[in-house]
């Protein structure tokens, strides 16, 4: 029994906060919301440095064939900086999703991921969006050994800088269980993609139209229509990962709001003095930490896939994002006006707390995964 | 991170299991084992298991060997705490005095103390009750006004205790008491162990919300205690107190933890069994979500103590950590609470009797669950000390 991290997996965590501290301070988040794709190619590439999205690569296509527990603590601080960039998809569904397909994907995507080369995102949910996989918003039927898309995921994470977008899609006419999981390319035929205003400013989404898209054998991961437990590894690993980024963010949000509370003086004294907002404060630790243990229990579970992995992962990812919204929420609280401005970064946790929230499944989504496997 | 148990922690467990089996009453934690009705009925059959567990060599667990404890590691005090819970063990009526006050007096205690007490407590001869707080010094507890005068070799007691839990069944009571009334108030505080049967003791049973006589007010009128003992010196009490205090929030959340997973599976069972408009509750889609979150959360508990755990076996602090656990699950019990009487309809205001609901223990639950966020330290005073300690918020 031994509930912590080792000292090389803390190491990583350092040097990774080093790197977004320096290089991804708010003020640089401010400038990238002008930018056209949002994104940061050199963060990207110095997280890849640090080994981000080679963690769960096998080694002979240039990964470092880690477990999951070796980036629990690196997307964890991605969600302290707030990343504006697809890491959930690219270091942890891909390569859980790559595991499953034949060599020839494997090769042709692996190595680039590993390297930082390529950026790839998830198409999941439609309009209806949840719950997965029945929300699942493009629809697969076969045309001879070919499969024949049409449909819209909405909110697909930074969807038009994406080389290669993992698109899961349901079979037509079959159950709602069947899941394909394809691989889109930047410039197939029959894919349009249309930028969405997000709620979060510094994540940007799209949606993806795909309209009589055609793919053959050499694009589907597994067998079409027969890729739903690659699909519950990938969704598990997923909101295992969300926690973190969670927990990270939440850090942060309650840092400031201790920080702010230790200076700010009213009727002559510091306001973190009064208990209106010590307790504020203490109730916003207490839950940060009780879903950082549930997190990081989430991680065990998808790293040494235990059996109760999708639970524990569902649960964590819950508690972990209205953690996070509620967390944030009180910073600004607790920093009154100055907190409810534009100037002032705190809207930006709020708002990613709410992103986090949505994606991979609402709390009340995963809160029924949690009812469905308990009773 | 790793979260199996070696080969002997596992036998611990088994073995341990095994005994539970074999030395619980015939029947017990089994549906509809008669439990006893009254409190006094309750104190006779703790008393009893008391003297079971110490025949087991399973008193004193925690303590070192030396004094008759078994030196146990605090993964097997968990393991512990997870079975009696899991078998549904009556709790030791001496749980008090063996988590707080023989640690307390393994560090502070003279030999002939070490001698005299620690024995007794493990083997339930003598059952201690706790006089710490006050009518008016509750989570001030620094301002105790009870009052000890010397006089030769003895300490002559004046004042009033109140919540003394157990006082009515108990043969000592460990206290705090005022001899200095001019130093500042942590600094005349003195650590007191008294015979409950001392002349000029009166005790006089507090009826709680639940209806249960488990609590009293303690009066003290010229009571004469030797100054033989005094636990740590005449005067410095308060460190002695705060060593109590930190046994108070060690290990012991594990058992609430283990008893709250056992109450919410029953839960859960009651929920699939219940019907309303044709269906099993726990279909009804907002129970649902309730359940789930509860379950949920109490899951953020054990892994919150599971972390704490590595981080006392790792040599850090237990400290302020503990304020987490206690605020957390005594407010998570309340909502379980609270469903539970949801859960089952309006017979769960039926106390006793044929229609009340699983016997009226749910009602009972959720009565005494009012008491978690108040006793050892009220919520307000966890959150103070969370903020202060662990946030650095100015006092």
């Amino acid at each position: 029994m031994y509930f912590d991290f080792s000292k090389e997996q803390y190491m990583g965590r350092d040097s990774a906060r080093e790197l977004l501290d320096a290089r991804l301070p708010t003020t640089r988040l401010r400038e990238m919301l002008g930018t056209e794709t949002g994104f940061d190619r050199d963060v990207w590439r110095g997280l890849a440095e640090l080994g981000s999205s080679a963690v769960l690569v096998p080694e002979e296509h240039g990964g470092l064939a880690l477990g999951f527990l070796d980036l629990a603590l690196l997307l964890e601080e991605s969600g302290r900086a707030l990343l504006p960039a697809p890491i959930v998809e690219t270091a942890v569904m891909l390569p859980l999703a790559l595991a499953d397909a034949g060599p020839r994907l494997q090769k042709r995507w692996l190595p680039g991921i590993a390297s930082g080369d390529v950026v790839a995102t998830v198409a999941l949910g439609g309009s209806e969006g949840l719950p997965l996989p029945a929300g699942l918003g493009v629809r697969a039927h076969r045309e001879g050994s070919d499969l024949v898309l049409d449909g819209e995921a909405l909110l697909v994470p930074f969807g038009e800088i994406a080389d290669v977008v993992l698109l899961a899609a349901r079979m037509n006419g079959s159950g709602t269980h069947d899941v394909s999981l394809i691989l889109l390319e930047r410039g197939d035929p029959g894919i349009s993609w249309e930028r969405v205003e997000g709620l979060d400013p510094t994540f940007r989404t799209s949606a993806l139209t795909v309209t009589g898209a055609r793919v053959g054998p050499g694009r589907v991961i597994g067998e079409p229509g027969r890729a739903r437990g690659t699909f519950e590894r990938m969704l598990d690993a997923a909101r295992a990962a969300i926690a973190l980024q969670a927990v990270g963010g939440a850090e942060r949000a309650l840092q400031l709001a201790v920080d702010y509370a230790k200076v700010r003086h009213q009727f002559g004294k510091p306001i973190g003095s009064f208990q209106a907002i010590k307790h504020t404060c203490a109730d916003m630790l207490v839950a940060h930490e009780t879903t950082r243990s549930g997190a990081y229990y989430a991680a065990w579970a998808v790293d040494t896939r235990a059996p109760d992995a999708g639970v524990a992962a569902a649960m964590a990812k819950a508690l972990a994002t209205e953690m996070f919204r509620s967390v944030a929420g009180h910073a600004i609280q607790v920093h009154g006006g100055i907190g409810f401005t534009w100037e002032h970064d705190l809207h930006f946790y709020f708002k990613r707390a709410k992103y986090l929230e949505f994606a991979l499944g609402t709390a009340t989504q995963c809160r029924e995964v949690v009812a469905a496997a308990r009773f | 991170m790793d979260f199996t148990f070696t080969p002997d922690e596992e036998r611990f467990r088994l073995e341990l299991r095994q005994w539970l089996q074999d030395n619980l009453p015939r029947g017990w934690g089994a549906p509809g084992y008669e439990y006893p009705k009254t409190y006094e009925d309750w104190a006779r059959v703790r008393r009893q298991w008391d003297r079971t567990l110490h025949a087991g060599g399973y008193a004193g667990l925690s303590w070192p060997r030396e004094y008759g404890g078994r030196g146990a590691t605090l993964i097997e005090q968990v393991i512990y705490f997870e079975e009696i819970a899991r078998a549904r063990a009556p709790e030791e009526l001496n749980r008090g005095a063996k988590l707080l006050l023989g640690p307390t007096i393994i560090r502070h205690g003279t030999e002939a103390q070490k001698q005299r007490f620690l024995p007794r407590i493990l083997s339930g001869d003598d059952i201690w009750c706790q006089g710490f707080s006050e009518p008016n010094a509750g989570s001030d507890l620094a301002s105790i006004s009870t009052r000890a005068v010397r006089d030769g070799d003895m300490l002559v007691v004046n004042g009033q205790k109140v919540w003394t839990s157990y006082a009515t069944v108990a043969d000592w009571i460990f206290m705090l008491v005022r001899t200095d009334p001019e130093a500042p108030k942590h600094q005349g505080i003195t650590f007191l162990l008294a015979d409950v049967r001392t002349p000029g003791i009166t005790v006089r049973p507090i009826v709680q919300m639940t209806g249960s006589r488990e609590f009293a007010e303690t009066f003290f009128d010229n009571v004469r205690v030797p100054i033989a003992n005094v636990l740590g010196a005449v005067n410095e009490g308060w460190p002695v107190t705060a060593t109590a205090l930190s046994h108070e929030r060690g290990t012991l959340a594990f058992h609430r933890h283990a008893m709250i997973r056992v109450e919410l599976d029953e839960l859960i069972d009651v929920a699939r069994r219940v019907r309303r408009g044709g269906q099993p509750v726990s279909e009804e889609p907002l129970i649902r979500q309730r359940l789930a979150q509860c379950a949920s959360e109490l899951d953020m508990l054990r892994w919150t103590l599971y972390r704490n755990l590595t981080r006392q076996i790792q040599g850090g602090p237990a400290g302020a950590e503990g304020s987490i656990v206690k605020l957390y699950w005594s407010e998570l019990y309340q909502r379980i609470t609270e469903l539970a009487l949801e859960i089952l309809g309006p017979a769960s205001q039926i106390a006793g009797g044929a229609r009340a609901e699983e016997g009226g223990r749910w009602q009972f639950r959720f009565l005494k669950s009012r008491g978690d966020s108040i006793h050892s330290g009220t919520n307000q005073i966890q959150r103070n000390i969370i903020a202060e300690r662990l946030l650095g918020l100015p006092r």
